[in-house]
């Protein structure tokens, strides 16, 4: 089977030019994760494009058939070779993340919807996630919802939880994006977690993906929701959430978790309140 | 004091609870204009979501045409767009209404429409007289052939279920009807074999004693049996019927109306009232009839996604492995799409029941926060219409619902409650 590459990421594209081979880390079925030169390529039939992704059609294709972990992935300038199938590099389009400064008055726009955003994250919620009353570790997501978000409590959550990449990395992913988005309009400042002790302690693209978003690498849903909030859109910020409530075991939900609380702690800082406490008593926490 | 989690939670089992209780019975017929109410004179209703002239499929505009005609509103069928841009005809959703009528659906004010009286809860609800299959007005078919049988069904057929279902004091239980069937091989949207003659079992013995004569008794007795669709648009009052009574409950996620109009798909959810939650309608995948291909094929129509909404017709396909020499696939993807299904569904049904799946219950009540928690939105098995008007039906099908007018509902849901 010969996929042909309808978009390659601004990362994923800088990797093919200086790699020529890789080893696969984890295979599903839509979804290839690729180890090249020490960073993550993603081969994707799915349309969501990222930074980090080559998405490749036919759309919702096998590309994970005949690939096992450790499958050696090979690209000679113009085709990735993966087994039984290869990728078309060929002509594409190019994304790259474009991420609006959010403002104060981003803050301002959004004031008055929070419970409608609350109540659009409860309605997806899903037993286990990471803002759930099931969550292993749900009292440090209950303590950082009521006292702010730090560096040390946020590495506590690293690893935590269920799925390939575990609901504490993906809720961190959400939570960093944000907040180091709107760290200048809120204040707040942004915060780093340490990559190498990340990767200590969860799966390797589970560590990668949440490094890239602490840096605003992100795909395009959560690119949307980011500026969703800049433009103190909360029905673009709740098409978001909907949009990834259906992604992975509990990922989506996790993410858009994390991206609402660090924008109730950012509104809470730049304009007074304490909604991120609120969200906590409706989220059951 | 409960959280809204709790009163969602409360709200959901209320409806799914009243849909699955709800009594349907098939109380008797009427002109549309005499027995609907707010059925208005010059008002053409039709299936999904409210549309224009300019938005509305060839297979709708087909019907119009086709109804307009019927109506004596105009013999030219090229005027019909200027008296609908006038205002002269009003088109209006079918649900909205209380009707669910297959593919296009149109309802005028002179044809005859089965009255549907829920026991339980007291709706009514109605539906038109299926014509048959093939070159038929729902499909978007208005030749000569086509008007002539709707005129022998208001003129012949209707006064012949006028007397039948007066002689009938205690109507027909249309969910037991619906439950049988599931256990003889139907599914109760694009196969009504069984149900067809478990009505016909019922009304029979009405229709020969009602002293029409014997050549128009079996005139009737053979239309109605002859074709197999014959209870579809009873079992779609039905389930329009148990839809209702799930509708308009307080914080309930559950969808309530689920439809297409040939352009658009579109949704209720019952805590959300009458708000329309749209999308652009797929084109359904499935078998042809010889001469035609999916490039002929309309964006999927019809309100007979009523039936899948209370957990029949697609849902239910796992009781109805001869339906995909119908519509296509395999028995496997047939059971497939039911097991599918309850990961979206509020409970399983006590009423309607798979023999295959050990008398599981069917995957009742569409929950629209496990459609966007999963990413699974409803499949059903449907009809396909040519896309040109005058057409008619050029196969059968499945077809799976975008998850946009879900999206759509959260966000209002959201804003509704969320205060």
């Amino acid at each position: 089977m010969v996929y042909r590459a309808s978009t390659l990421g601004s990362i994923a594209s800088s990797l093919l030019s200086s790699g020529s081979w890789g080893t696969t880390i984890s295979v599903f079925h839509t979804t290839v994760n690729i180890r090249m030169g020490g960073d993550l390529l993603t081969v994707t039939s799915k349309m969501t494009r990222s930074p980090l992704n080559i998405n490749v059609k036919p759309h919702d294709s096998y590309v994970g058939r005949g690939l096992t972990r450790g499958s050696r992935i090979s690209f000679d300038g113009s085709q990735l070779d993966m087994g039984y199938a290869a990728v078309e590099i060929g002509d594409h389009d190019i994304y790259e993340n474009d991420i609006a400064k959010p403002s104060r008055n981003s803050f301002v726009e959004l004031s008055g919807k929070e419970k409608s955003l609350a109540l659009a994250l409860l309605l997806v919620q899903k037993e286990g996630s990471a803002a759930s009353p099931s969550f292993p570790r749900r009292d440090f997501v209950a303590r950082l919802l009521r006292e702010g978000g730090s560096r040390t409590m946020l590495m506590g959550l690293v690893g935590a939880g269920q799925g390939y990449t575990p609901s504490g990395d993906d809720f961190i992913s959400g939570y960093l994006a944000a907040r180091n988005d709107l760290s200048e309009a809120s204040g707040l400042g942004s915060i780093v977690l340490p990559c190498h002790e990340v990767e200590r302690i969860t799966v390797w693209v589970s560590a990668e993906l949440l490094c890239y978003a602490q840096r605003l690498v992100v795909d395009e849903v959560v690119e949307g929701a980011l500026n969703s909030i800049s433009a103190g859109d909360a029905y673009g910020l709740m098409d978001a959430i909907s949009s990834l409530a259906a992604r992975g075991h509990s990922s989506g939900v996790d993410t858009a978790a994390g991206l609402l609380v660090a924008l109730f702690e950012a509104m809470d800082s730049a304009l007074g309140g304490s909604r991120a406490a609120s969200l906590a008593s409706v989220l059951g926490l | 004091m409960s959280s809204i989690k709790d009163e969602i939670e409360e709200a959901n089992g209320k409806a799914v609870d009243r849909m699955m209780e709800a009594e349907p019975y098939w109380a008797g017929v009427g002109l549309a204009k005499d027995v609907i109410p707010g059925f208005k004179d010059h008002m053409l209703t039709h299936a999904g979501p409210p549309t224009t002239w300019n938005r509305a499929s060839g297979p709708l505009k087909g019907a119009i045409i086709g109804a307009a005609i019927y109506e004596g509103w105009t013999s030219d069928e090229d005027e019909v767009e200027r008296l609908v841009d006038k205002g002269d005809i009003v088109l209006a959703p079918n649900h909205e209404y209380g009707i669910a009528g297959p593919m296009a659906g149109v309802v005028s004010p002179n044809m005859p429409v089965i009255v549907v009286e829920d026991r339980k809860f007291g709706n009514r609800s109605y539906s038109n007289l299926n014509e048959g299959i093939g070159k038929v007005l729902r499909y978007g078919a208005y030749d000569e052939e086509v008007l002539s049988r709707l005129k022998w069904i208001r003129d012949d057929l209707y006064p012949a279920l006028r007397e039948i279902s007066r002689r009938l004091k205690d109507g027909v239980n249309l969910k037991g009807i619906m439950a049988q069937a599931l256990h003889m091989g139907d599914e109760c949207h694009n196969r009504h074999v069984a149900g067809t003659v478990l009505f016909m079992r019922e009304i029979a013995p009405a229709l020969f004693t009602s002293g029409l004569d014997e050549e128009e008794i079996m005139e009737v007795y053979g239309f109605l049996t002859k074709n197999n669709f014959t209870f579809l648009n009873f079992a779609m009052a039905a389930a329009k019927a148990m839809s209702m009574a799930a509708h308009d409950i307080k914080y309930s996620t559950i969808v309530s109306v689920l439809t297409r109009n040939g352009t658009d798909a579109g949704i209720w959810v019952s805590g959300l009232g009458d708000e329309w939650f749209t999308a652009p309608a797929p084109v359904p995948k499935g078998l042809y009839f010889p001469g035609y291909t999916d490039e002929d094929a309309n964006p999927d129509i019809g309100d007979s996604a009523i039936m899948e909404t209370v957990g029949l017709g697609g849902f239910a396909m796992a009781a109805a492995p001869a339906v995909v020499s119908w519509v296509g696939g395999t028995v496997d993807y047939a059971v497939e799409v039911t097991k599918r299904t309850y990961q979206i569904t509020y409970t399983k049904n006590r009423y309607f029941t798979i023999p295959y799946l050990s008398f599981q219950g069917t995957p009742t009540g569409i929950d629209m926060r496990k459609v966007l928690k999963t990413g699974i939105t409803p499949t059903i098995n449907t009809g396909i219409a040519h896309k040109n008007a005058g057409v008619g039906q050029i196969g059968a099908g499945y077809v799976t619902f975008p998850v946009e007018m879900f999206k759509k509902a959260l966000k209002r849901y959201a804003e509704v409650y969320g205060v």
